[in-house]
Formats: C-alpha cells, structure tokens, sequence
C-alpha cells in the first residue's frame, strides 16, 4: 500500500471496527503473515530476499465485523486475503500484494453440535483439532484427519477443498459439509441452504468450496459427524508389484466395500520413505489397509480385503505394521522428517479414473526423472484418497540440490510444475486433489478447464469486480 | 546458551515452517496471533538472522509473552526445543536492555533480595521442629517464602510427623529459576553460585524442593550455570511423601471421598518424568482420583510456566482458567497440584465453581493430622 497517510486512516477505520487489540501493523507482526506452508516464499526468504508483507492484520470476532471491513477494503480498494490456520502449501494466504490479512481465529465459537442429526456447527476460525475433541466428548468425531490437523481451521478445510487420512471412507472436506455462511466481496453476509441435497437449482454451496477466498469469506460451516466407531483396525500388505496393489485397491473399491483408509506406496516410497521413518526395510508396493465401525462389520470388511490383497499374491504383514502407520501418521510432516530447504519439492498430487492412473503415474515418473535428469530429480509417489471410481496419486519431485540464485530456483520450481501438472491433465487428471490451487498452481488453471475457464472468471468478475479478495490465487485476473 | 549454535539455527529452521504443534501453545491458542506461535516465532527469529527484521520492543514482547511450558517439545516428534529458543532470544534481548519494562522492573527487584530471611523462625513460630544438624534440607524457593507459606509449613509438617529430621537454610538464596526463564543468564549464574554455595555450608547431603520450578532448575540448570552440587541429591518432596506412605511412616486415618483430579506441573512432568508418585501420593488420601484428558507429559499448563504472569497476568490466568476448565469436565470437587506456584496460578483464575484447588502438601498434612 503506497502513502503513510492513506495507511493511518485505513488503520484508524481498521480500528473502529474490531479494536485496537484487534488490528496490528508491527513489522514482526506482519512478517509471520508472509508465509504459509508453500516452499516458494519460504525459499525467497531463505536466500534473503524480502518477503511480501501484508499492511494490516486484523482479527474480527463476528460475521458483521468481517462484512465491515470487506465492505471498508472495497471503499479503498486494498486486498484481502482470509487467513485460518496458514497451513496451506500453495500459496493461498500468501499476501502477495499487501493489504488486509483477515485472521479469522478470533470466530471460534462452535455453535452447536447437533446429536439427533450428527452435525456441528461452528465458525470458520474453530481448530480442526478442537473441534475434534469437543466432538469427542460426545461420542462423535468429524473423521476429518489432514496432516495439517494441529494447525488448520475448519473455514480453512472448507476453503481449500482438503483431504483427510480416512477420506476413502469419511469423504473429502466438500463432503463433509452441509451448508455454510459466507460475506461476499461485496460485504453482503449470505447462507447457502440449509442441506446440500435438493433440487433448488444448482447450489450455491461448491461455489463456495475451494473458492480459497477468491469469492468472499467463508465465517461459518455446518459439516456432518460420525459416531465414534466402536473398532478401527489397520493391517498392513506388501505387493510385489505395483500393478498389483492398484489392483487391490480397484477391487476393493468396485466391489464397494467400504475401507476408511487404502495406503498404497510405489517401490521407491516403500524402499526409502519407509525405511527412514517407520523402519520398515522392504522391497515393493507396501500397502496399509484400515476398517472401521462395529467389530463384526470390520471383521469382515478386514476378511474381504484380506481375500482381495491375497489373491494378487499380497504378503500380509499382519496388524502390527498397520497400527504403527496409523499411531504414527502424522510424523512424516515433523522437521526432521519432512523435507525441508535448501531441498526444492512439492507435491504434484493428482486424481484420476483407475483406468488410467498406473499409466499416470508411469508418465509422471518419467516425466519427473527423466526430465530433470541434470539435478537429479527424484520421485516418490503413494495412493491414499481412494473413489468409487478412481484414486488420487499423491506424488512429488525433490531436488536435493537446486540453483542458489532465487531467480533460477523458483524457474526450475515453476517448470517442474508445469510438466507434471501437463502430464496429470494429460492423462485425464486434475491440476490438484485436496491441497489447493493458490498461486503456486494459479497459472495452469486455464489449461485445466480450458474452453470453461472464461465461465470462472465471468463468476469472480462479477462476484468482486474491484478484485480485492485474495488476488493473485486461483488463477484469477488480478484488476 | 543451551542449545548450541547447530541446534539454534536447526531449530530455528524447524520451527519458522512448521504448523504442527500450533494446537499445543496455550498462548497461540488464546491470542489467536501467528506472531505468538511457534511457527511465528521461528519466522520472526529466522527474518532476524537474516537481516529481514530488527530486534525491537515489538519482538520482545512476542518473545516474552510465551508460556515455555515444554509441551511444544513434547509434542514435536523432532524434539526440537522450542522453549529453550525462546529462552536463547530472551536472554539476547535482555542483554541487549530491550526486554519489555515489567520484565527489566521484575529483574532489578529480584536482584536486589538477598534471601528469605525469616524461614526458619516461620516455621518455628508455627510449632514445626527444625533440627540445624540434620542433613537434609528443606527447600522454598523464592516464590514459596514469599507467596505461599502455608505450604512451607505444611511440608514441615509432614516431615515431622514421618519423623524425618531436616534443616532450613537461614537465609535461603533464591534458586535463579526466575532469572533463567527470563533469559538474564548473569543473574542466573550468580543465584546459582550462591545457593549451591550456601548448601555446602549447612553441610546439606539431600535438598528437598517444594516449588516444582526450583526442582527443575537445581537438577537441570543449577551445575550448568556454574553451582557445585556434588554429594547433594534432590529430590521433589513427593518422592519422599510416596516413600513416607510406603514405610507406614505416615498413616491416613480417613481418605477424602470427594472426587479428585490431579495437574501435573510442567516442570515435573516434562522436565523431571515426576508423574507417578505425585499420584502414588495422591491416591492415599483420596479413593476416587480421576485424569484430565490431558495429563501426564501431555498436560496442559496452568499458567504460571514461562513467567507469562510478569508480562501479560491476564493472558496466565486465562491458562490457568482453561486448565481449571479442562478439571470441571472429569467431575472432580477438587483439583490437586503439588506446586506451590501452580496452585496459587489456578486459585487466582479460580471462582466459586468447582473444583477447589489444593496444593498436595497442604492437602497430605491437613488429612494427617489428627494421625
């Protein structure tokens, strides 16, 4: 934001609104606003280059605050970028081009948990993790499982259309909910219907999933609860080859069964990733197969998948390996054990139809290995948000040693992605599964949707035409 | 000073990308601020180091305003030591005079006490039996003689009725644990100088504590910053409470009936593994003792750990207020601590709802009395 004084009377109209404890400009302050989980401006920073600060971070309590500060960001034409827990790996909250983060933490209020029809309410600045346990208590859970759980929000899961560990039975973050509340670009708080399911029209609510603040800002959620299950049990089997596991996994999905997790890790996860975390030393397709529910429906859910794995001549590793991938699935993304600079990575994740997913991962490897030979990329892939119709492949490339200059860095970063992303849309993938678009992937969105993306633009042409929510992500024309 | 230079940076780098134990920082959790994460605090040390930010009143504040309870370590599968980073930047803030005012205003008084003066005629005037030649000495603390006598006597007490003899230090230095936290290394180093100094001259073999800070600083800060405490075991009064119990050496005549949960102080459950004989204790004077759901190495604070109170009172009673909370959900009538400092913590966030906050000690010597 250009000019001292045009900042001060922002910040004075800022502060008119939520409090003067409730609006910050410290330069310490705004540095933690600069970045999320995406390596890019993590690598910007770590090769000394400033990162994009944000003016004003603000934290609103209630959906009339949020609605006047939209309302005062479009008087004065500053962006605003909806912030939950920051979790995010691509970009999503990064501010790229200053203005308002709007730090919805502060509208954590769980508004009712509903036992007769299992579902719960609350505002989208609630932790994923806390409202887990306050379900708990009651016997319930959200069955919502992403690595990012300690840190995410519940607005932030809506947003970014996640993923969580036992999706392949619970379903992604855009199954999960119901129905939520939302202040458009234009400080108008609106509802989406009550209930996901009818025939009103196409709903508004996907609009909203995924929109990653792009169309206004998400301030309360209903989703849908579980029971607690009575049993969830884990068994773990390793395939000789990777055909095989899909295979599996095909099968166990087609003939609907009803797994709450499928873990599939190509040879070379299996031999590395594995053995450094988890001490499992083996050659293969490891897998990891869980059920859930009451102990007869898991004994023979864990019996049909049993015959399933063994009749592509799994070897079953028996529970133990199983249970110790479930106690310990979070562990993968704690330093030490995630990847970490000057390494360059990212997860090039993508879903497709089973028909078509080893030929995606072949095409991938390759694409990855063989295109990148000069810095060594290397590839590591597994399969763990399972469809009735297909999977996801959650992929990536690490390059143990990339360029120091920034400027070659995020290059190399960039073509990286746009091979992979190419060679998944190629293939009949998507751009991304469950972690979002940003502006790491905002690029590639009109390849993705090619002849249909002008119909997404006109929609955030006309929901924000000033442009100020959350520019630069989503592929949006910045105004 | 103890995280090396490689451990610094490492944690440092660890920490500034890491969102995975944001739901385990009280302070980040009530504030609702990223600056007051852990992940924050890496990015502001990390723009620090590389020349992206200046050290300032607003970075001292952040830094200050932490509750160092050891959980963050605890909850990282890494072990990164969050706490003592922020520990490590306290202490170049303090150096460097930036610390905020009611920290260098705490510092000044606390350098300007010579030592709890009046320990051994207190407990004397309160019909306790102190024995100048026994080897064993019984340990307040600064914040025990200053703010929470009733425990000193009642640990006398205790002693006296197992019949173990012990000493009082006549003018008992402070253990530096305040200095410690607050990152002022000197005053620290000087505190622990004098009290190892001051228990070789009561010829003190065994040194029992009362307040779970000084526990904590004399078994993992006191020989590191310069004291001598060769030949001197320490021990945390509930091991020998435990014991006592154990030998029949103190007899319960009736145990409380009411419903009783107990808090593990951070200092003793994740600086010292001092989880089970508290309750050992605990469960021989109350038959029906239940857990929080956070409890043992997972417990969440109570609002007295990182000498929040100094900076932000509210924001430690708050804490403690949601540990109280976390209480009231077992059903319990009573919630005993055996901290000193933590019990007055959560009497202070504590109102007229249950549960009652007991300090163990208080509690052992109130249901021996009539043994």
């Amino acid at each position: 934001m250009k000019g001292d004084l045009i900042r001060d009377i922002v910040r004075t109209e800022l502060i008119d609104i939520v409090g003067r404890d409730n609006v910050s400009v410290q330069h310490a302050e705004r540095m933690t606003y600069a970045f999320d989980y995406y390596l890019v401006p993590q690598m910007w920073a770590d090769r000394g280059r400033k990162p994009s600060l944000p003016d004003f971070i603000v934290h609103p309590k209630n959906t009339g605050e949020v609605s006047r500060i939209v309302r005062l960001a479009n008087r004065h034409n500053i962006p605003v970028i909806p912030y939950g827990g920051g979790t995010g790996t691509q970009g999503g909250t990064v501010p790229l081009f200053g203005g308002i983060v709007l730090d919805l933490k502060k509208m954590n209020r769980i508004v009712r948990i509903d036992e007769e029809s299992l579902t719960v309410t609350a505002e989208a600045g609630v932790h994923g993790q806390t409202l887990e346990w306050e379900c708990n208590k009651l016997g319930l859970t959200l069955a919502h499982y992403p690595a990012s759980q300690f840190g995410a929000t519940i607005g932030g899961y809506i947003a970014a259309r996640g993923s969580g560990t036992l999706s392949t039975k619970y379903g992604k973050a855009e199954d999960m909910v119901l129905s939520i509340e939302a202040v458009l670009p234009n400080g108008e708080a609106v509802r989406t219907l009550p209930v996901p399911n009818h025939a009103c029209g196409p709903g508004l609510l996907p609009l909203f999933v995924g929109s990653e603040g792009t169309l206004g800002v998400i301030t309360e959620v209903t989703m849908r609860l579980d029971p607690i299950p009575q049993e969830r049990c884990f068994r773990a089997y390793l395939f000789s080859d990777l055909r095989n596991g899909l295979e599996a996994g095909r099968r166990i999905m087609t003939k609907r069964l009803r797994p709450c997790a499928i873990r599939l890790y190509d040879p070379n996860s299996t031999h590395r990733l594995l053995r450094h975390v988890l001490g499992v030393s083996r050659d293969g397709a490891y897998m990891v197969v869980g059920a859930d529910g009451d102990a007869d429906g898991v004994e023979r859910e864990m019996r049909l998948i049993d015959d399933i794995c063994k009749s592509l001549e799994a070897e079953d590793l028996g529970r133990e390996p199983g249970e110790h991938w479930w106690k310990h699935r979070y562990d993968f993304y704690f330093p030490p054990f995630t990847l970490k600079l000057p390494q360059l990575f990212g997860t090039v994740e993508s879903t497709t139809t089973f028909d078509r997913i080893y030929e995606l991962y072949l095409a991938k490897k390759k694409c990855i290995e063989e295109g990148y030979s000069d810095w060594s990329a290397d590839y590591i892939a597994h399969f763990s948000h399972w469809f009735p119709w297909g999977v996801m492949i959650y992929d990536r490339f690490i390059i143990n040693k990339p360029p120091q200059d920034p400027h070659e860095a995020i290059e190399l970063h960039a073509s990286i992605w746009g091979d992979a992303a190419r060679c998944s849309i190629a293939h009949g993938g998507t751009l991304n599964d469950h972690h979002g678009i940003g502006f790491k992937l905002g690029w590639l969105m009109p390849e993705q949707y090619g002849a249909a993306w002008p119909v997404m633009q006109m929609i955030k042409d006309q929901l924000d035409p000033a442009g100020i929510m959350n520019p630069g992500k989503l592929g949006f024309r910045r105004k | 000073m103890f995280l090396n230079e490689i451990e610094r940076v490492e944690t440092i780098a660890a920490c500034r990308f890491c969102p995975m134990c944001n739901i385990a920082d009280g302070v980040a959790q009530l504030t609702c601020r990223e600056s007051n994460s852990p992940r924050g605090r890496g990015a502001i040390l990390f723009a620090l180091e590389q020349g992206l930010l200046q050290w300032d009143e607003c970075v001292a504040e952040i830094m200050f305003r932490t509750i160092n309870d050891g959980l963050l370590r605890e909850w990282c599968v890494g072990r990164y030591d969050h706490e003592e980073l922020v520990i490590d930047a306290r202490s170049r803030l303090v150096r460097n005079g930036l610390a905020p005012e009611e920290v260098r205003r705490y510092l000044d008084a606390a350098r300007r006490e010579t030592g709890a003066e009046s320990l051994p005629a207190t407990l004397r005037s309160a019909g306790v039996r102190i024995d100048p030649a026994a080897e064993c000495v019984l340990y307040a603390g600064r914040f025990v003689a200053r703010e929470a006598l009733d425990a000193f006597i009642a640990a006398g007490r205790l002693f006296n009725c197992a019949g173990i003899p012990f000493n009082v230090l006549d003018s008992e230095p402070d253990s530096g644990f305040d200095f410690y936290m607050l990152g002022d290394f000197q005053g620290a180093r000087e505190a622990s100088v004098r009290l190892s100094e001051a228990l070789r001259r009561a010829g003190c073999k065994t040194l029992v504590t009362l307040d779970s800070t000084c526990f904590r600083m004399i078994t993992t800060r006191t020989e590191r910053f310069g004291g001598d405490l060769s030949g001197i075991a320490v021990r945390y009064y509930t091991s020998d409470l435990a014991d006592w119990l154990r030998q029949g050496l103190i007899v319960v005549p009736q145990r409380v009936d009411a419903r009783v949960t107990y808090h593990d102080p951070s200092s003793l459950c994740r600086y010292a593994d001092e989880m089970e004989e508290p309750r050992r204790a605990l469960r021989a004077f109350a038959a029906d003792v239940v857990e929080m759901r956070a409890h043992g190495r997972l417990a969440s604070t109570d609002g007295a750990d990182g000498m929040l109170a100094i900076l932000d009172p509210d924001l430690a009673r708050q804490l403690a207020a949601r540990r109280l909370g976390q209480a009231r959900e077992t059903g319990a009538r009573i919630l005993v601590t055996p901290c000193p400092r933590s019990a007055a913590m959560l009497k202070s966030a504590g109102h007229d709802d249950l549960p009652q906050v007991a300090c163990l000690v208080e509690f052992a010597a109130a249901a021996t009395k009539h043994s």
